[in-house]
């Protein structure tokens, strides 16, 4: 049984944070989009801009380690 | 590196102005900068119309013709320039060069005029043939005494509109007609009408009130009869051709040759309107000018050299390094070692570093390749990408951009090979069946791993934070360097006890650390303030983003496992194919997404030490490229 919640929590803790960043990352994608249409020059921001929310799923991906290796 | 430059002025008598720019801008080494100390006025001042009558309405002139040149040479078609033109156009200020523009614009729209004329009528010619081709066999014959002539329709397939038709083509011209139809695919009909030529404008004037387009016969039909019809149109599908390829040839030769000319004055009048817009750029006073700019201070013994030979000692040459408080202004333009060119590139999707700052791009050349090594870790993929790299540069893909990209395709692919060696991976755990044995288990060891990664990061953001101080201390911001100082101090003694206490480093070692953190987080708040604690929390998140190149490492290896867990378990070529499948896919992903992180950690996490952008491209007062 406690393998089950290691294993669910291990699957909350990068689960949530993957929604967090999908959620995110689709409101900077749309802008991203029409600042580029608009402004090809602002690529390279957009790009980076769209990958700073990946923070939040590598942290969540993190922590899911942490629970699985009982680290 | 980024080049150092100096601020250079260039003074001489008045009357020498036009030729000075002129030869300013022969040699293309300055770019052009408003001089200082000089007043508005009229007599004495910059902006006003220097000698020669170099004004605004000159300006305007020389800008208008340039519109009309690039307009004509749009049109012209071909190669623009092939050798230097053997009759030039009149130079730019010569009022012939209008009259000459309108001459060959004149030229140009008789020779397109022609062309498409011939080419309407080639179009016709063919249509009207296959429509007589194919209905002229049923066709009844006219009197010619009538003086009959030919007209001719494409209609859908409806046999009532056709019936109909015929009737009032019928009652037109009181039954004196012939009126045959033949199906010319599954939706259309072709009909053929022949009627006395007293008729045939009713006739045209019918159709064109109903709304049937008619098939407008060539011209060397028009007002015959079938048989005359036929013979004239086989006549001019014969002819034309011939008559295409001699104005064809035509045209080419009258393209080669003003199209040199045009392109050549084309060149000639965006030189003089350059030269025209650096004048209003100039100071000058009743007597004098000044051209002040920047240029690269390697080339500053060349230009004093070129400008005695040119002027003696009537134009002066002064140069001297810019002030700091105008660094913000001066031109940036990045000079690096021939290997680390390459990944200047990389720095174009960010905003040029300021004049006085740090070139990032030695440290881009060294940390972009290692953390995409570190993420692909994979023999068998590192060879892919050196050999993908070798093939872009034999075969010269993309032209210098993609000679640059393979350059830095080829450093990654290096480092993959090198952790791939590492890891003991090719092609996921493929490589133990090939005699690799790993030095770090990426498989197993999780946690190392990711120690790794954050070791990599804390290295990474450390020699950012080092980079912040030399800069803010090399430009005089002696409170902003102390604050990185501290900055830099609490973030490494703070990791040193954070690994004091989690095992790495001795627990003896935690009070030491702890101390000299607190003192580096109390130098930075009264260097810069209470925000000070939340940059060093800043820089520790900073570091934990570093795990990215775990995770994405991880990811990348377990895909490779699916890939040959796949081939295992489904026997055969099936299952064989569908893991190579996914190990392209794998290949694929491996070169997206770390590029994107890698990017990105640079960008974000180490740059905001010490990158301070907001620098000028060069753009120096030169010839224009033809």
């Amino acid at each position: 049984m406690e393998k089950v919640f290691i294993a669910l929590a291990a699957a909350l803790a990068i689960g949530i944070s993957a929604l967090a960043t999908a959620w995110v990352q689709s409101r900077i994608g749309a802008a991203g989009a029409g600042a580029v249409a608009e402004k090809p020059e602002v690529r390279g921001a957009i790009i980076v801009m769209l990958a700073i929310p990946e923070t939040l799923v590598i942290l969540g991906f993190v922590v899911a380690v942490l629970i699985l290796t009982g680290g | 590196m980024i080049l150092p430059m100096v601020q250079v002025e260039l003074l001489g008598p008045r009357q020498l102005l036009a030729a000075a720019l002129r030869f300013l801008q022969g040699q293309g080494v300055l770019q052009l900068r408003e001089p200082e100390g000089l007043g508005a006025g009229p007599a004495e001042g910059h902006g006003e119309a220097p000698a020669g009558g170099e004004g605004p309405a000159r300006e305007a002139r020389l800008a208008a013709l340039l519109a009309r040149l690039e307009a004509l040479l749009a049109r012209v078609p071909g190669r623009r320039r092939a050798a230097p033109p053997a009759a030039p156009l009149p130079p730019p200020d010569d009022e012939a060069l209008p009259e000459a523009l309108d001459a060959l614009g004149e030229q140009l729209d008789d020779l397109s005029a022609r062309r498409a004329a011939l080419l309407e009528e080639q179009e016709r010619t063919a249509t009207f043939s296959r429509l007589v081709v194919a209905v002229a066999p049923l066709h009844g014959r006219l009197e010619a005494a009538l003086q009959p002539e030919l007209h001719g329709l494409v209609l859908k397939r409806d046999p009532a509109a056709l019936a109909l038709l015929e009737a009032e083509v019928r009652r037109l011209t009181g039954g004196r007609c012939a009126v045959a139809w033949r199906e010319l695919d599954e939706a259309q009909v072709g009909v053929l009408m022949e009627v006395p030529r007293a008729a045939g404008r009713e006739l045209s004037a019918l159709l064109f009130e109903r709304g049937v387009e008619e098939v407008r016969p060539p011209g060397a039909v028009a007002g015959r009869g079938l048989v005359e019809g036929l013979l004239a149109v086989a006549g001019r599908q014969r002819a034309i051709p011939s008559e295409l390829a001699a104005l064809d040839a035509g045209l080419e030769a009258w393209s080669a040759e003003a199209g040199a000319a045009l392109a050549a004055a084309r060149d000639e009048v965006a030189a003089a309107l350059e030269r025209a817009r650096a004048a209003g750029r100039c100071g000058t006073t009743r007597f004098a000018f000044v051209v002040a700019g920047w240029m690269a201070a390697e080339r500053v013994p060349a230009l004093r050299r070129a400008t005695v030979e040119a002027w003696g000692d009537q134009v002066a040459l002064l140069v001297r390094p810019p002030p700091r408080a105008t660094w913000g202004d001066v031109p940036v333009v990045l000079r690096n070692r021939p290997l680390l060119r390459p990944f200047e590139r990389l720095l174009a999707l960010v905003p040029l570093p300021r004049y006085g700052s740090v070139d990032p791009t030695p440290f881009l050349a060294l940390f972009f390749p290692f953390f995409l090594g570190l993420v692909m870790g994979d023999v068998a993929f590192g060879l892919l990408a050196a050999g993908l790299a070798l093939l872009a540069r034999w075969r010269r893909w993309g032209g210098a951009a993609g000679r640059d990209l393979a350059a830095v395709a080829l450093a990654c692919a290096g480092w993959s090979l090198v952790f791939g060696l590492v890891f003991g991976e090719a092609l996921g755990g493929l490589g133990a069946h090939l005699g690799l044995h790993p030095l770090l288990d990426r498989r197993r060891a999780l946690l190392l791993f990711l120690g790794l990664a954050l070791a990599v990061g804390l290295g990474h953001v450390l020699l950012g934070g080092l980079l912040g101080v030399v800069s803010s201390a090399r430009n005089g911001h002696r409170r902003e360097a102390v604050a990185r100082a501290g900055h830099l101090v609490a973030l490494g003694a703070g990791a040193a006890a954070l690994c004091a206490r989690l095992g790495p480093l001795p627990p003896r070692a935690f009070p030491p650390a702890l101390a000299v953190a607190g003192a580096g987080l109390l130098a930075a708040t009264l260097a810069a303030g209470p925000l000070a604690a939340l940059e060093v929390v800043l820089a520790f998140g900073h570091v934990l983003s570093y795990a990215r190149l775990m995770a994405l490492g991880l990811a990348s290896l377990m895909l490779a496992e699916v890939a040959n867990g796949l081939a295992a378990s489904l026997p055969g070529p099936g299952g064989l194919l569908l893991a190579v499948l996914v190990h392209a896919v794998n290949f694929t992903l491996c070169l997206v997404s770390p590029i994107v992180a890698a990017l990105r950690l640079h960008y974000v996490e180490f740059f905001e030490r010490f990158y301070d952008e907001g620098g000028h491209p060069w753009r120096p007062f030169a010839l224009p490229e033809p």
